[in-house]
């Protein structure tokens, strides 16, 4: 599949229905739908406006929100995702930040970190931490950046913690595993859902 | 003399007991804990890692760093959380930690067939 400029990273939407790649060279983000077999074709318009140098794109868990930290324009851009997986800037298009690097979105979806290199030697190279607010919107939690070692260049969350699937699984002490206090209280989590 | 022996014999067998099952407790409170979040550094050859509070505000864990191959880069988290993988710029192949309590990170040395079942799960 051919690319508009170098191809830095590839995201792919929760649904498994879009994938999304940032174009350094020319700062863009391709936007493709996935088909049969995974075979990928491009949406229309093909690819939407980011910063300068895009490096790494995000997706948040809920599909609603993209993430693209822009390297040069020391921005991250966010992007509404529309019924067909289309990204359109949110208001405002960009919150500020310092040469970012790698993004990430928490699980439950409400914190986005992003590595933040230092041009500045005054200024630590750091973690920046973000509140994902109405709309998918990100504000600067406070304290805003938490010091790293030197050069952050990726940044990785782990996943949510596991829920039992099947009533057998909270069985002969499997409870415990998932944190619930009682083995009938793991059971009536399986009864409610959300299964996993 | 048989006597005291076997008497020792079962208070190892009770430490041991206690000990497993403080492990259980907590890897499994590990699971249930609020997301941890790593980072590469590539410069200076190390992982930081940090625990999301309340409110998603990053706290540095102890240590704040791990040593990693020179220029890691990538860093992924494995669907159970168990596991860290960090592709290095500097050397082939992908370097492995496992996720103790905390999410903290060990450097796995053995490969990791010998335990791609959690034993958490079978007791």
């Amino acid at each position: 599949m051919a690319a508009d400029g170098a191809t830095d990273e590839v995201a792919v939407s929760p649904d498994g229905q879009s994938v999304y790649v940032t174009n350094i060279l020319n700062g863009s983000v391709s936007q493709y739908d996935v088909g049969a077999g995974g075979q990928l074709s491009p949406k229309s318009p093909a690819t939407v406006a980011a910063g300068v140098i895009p490096r790494v794109v995000a997706v948040s868990p809920d599909g609603q929100s993209v993430y693209v930290t822009n390297g040069v324009s020391d921005t991250v851009s966010q992007y509404d995702v529309d019924a067909g997986g289309r990204l359109s800037p949110k208001s405002p298009a960009t919150v500020a930040n310092r040469t970012p690097t790698g993004v990430a979105v928490s699980p439950d979806g409400k914190s986005v970190y992003v590595g933040t290199e230092s041009l500045n030697a005054n200024l630590p190279d750091a973690v920046s931490q973000y509140d994902v607010g109405a709309g998918g919107k990100l504000s600067p939690k406070s304290p805003a950046e938490l010091e790293t070692g030197i050069q952050p260049y990726d940044v990785a969350v782990s996943p949510a913690a596991p829920v039992p699937a099947s009533k057998s699984q909270c069985k002969h002490g499997g409870w415990k595993q998932f944190g619930f206090k009682s083995q009938g209280r793991c059971i009536a989590f399986v009864h409610r859902g959300p299964r996993h | 003399m048989f006597r005291l022996h076997s008497r020792t014999g079962h208070r190892r067998h009770l430490l041991l007991g206690a000990a497993t099952v403080a492990t259980l407790l907590a890897v499994a409170a590990s699971a249930q804990a609020a997301p941890f979040v790593y980072v590469t550094n590539e410069l200076s050859g190390t992982v930081s890692q940090f625990n999301a509070r309340a409110g998603g505000l990053l706290a540095p864990l102890v240590p704040a760093t791990v040593a990693a191959p020179t220029r890691p880069l990538g860093v992924a988290v494995s669907p159970d959380g168990q596991s860290v993988y960090v592709a290095n710029h500097d050397s082939t192949g992908v370097s492995q930690y496992d996720v103790g309590a905390g999410g903290r990170l060990s450097q796995r040395a053995r490969p990791r067939w010998r335990r791609t079942v959690p034993r958490t799960r079978w007791r």
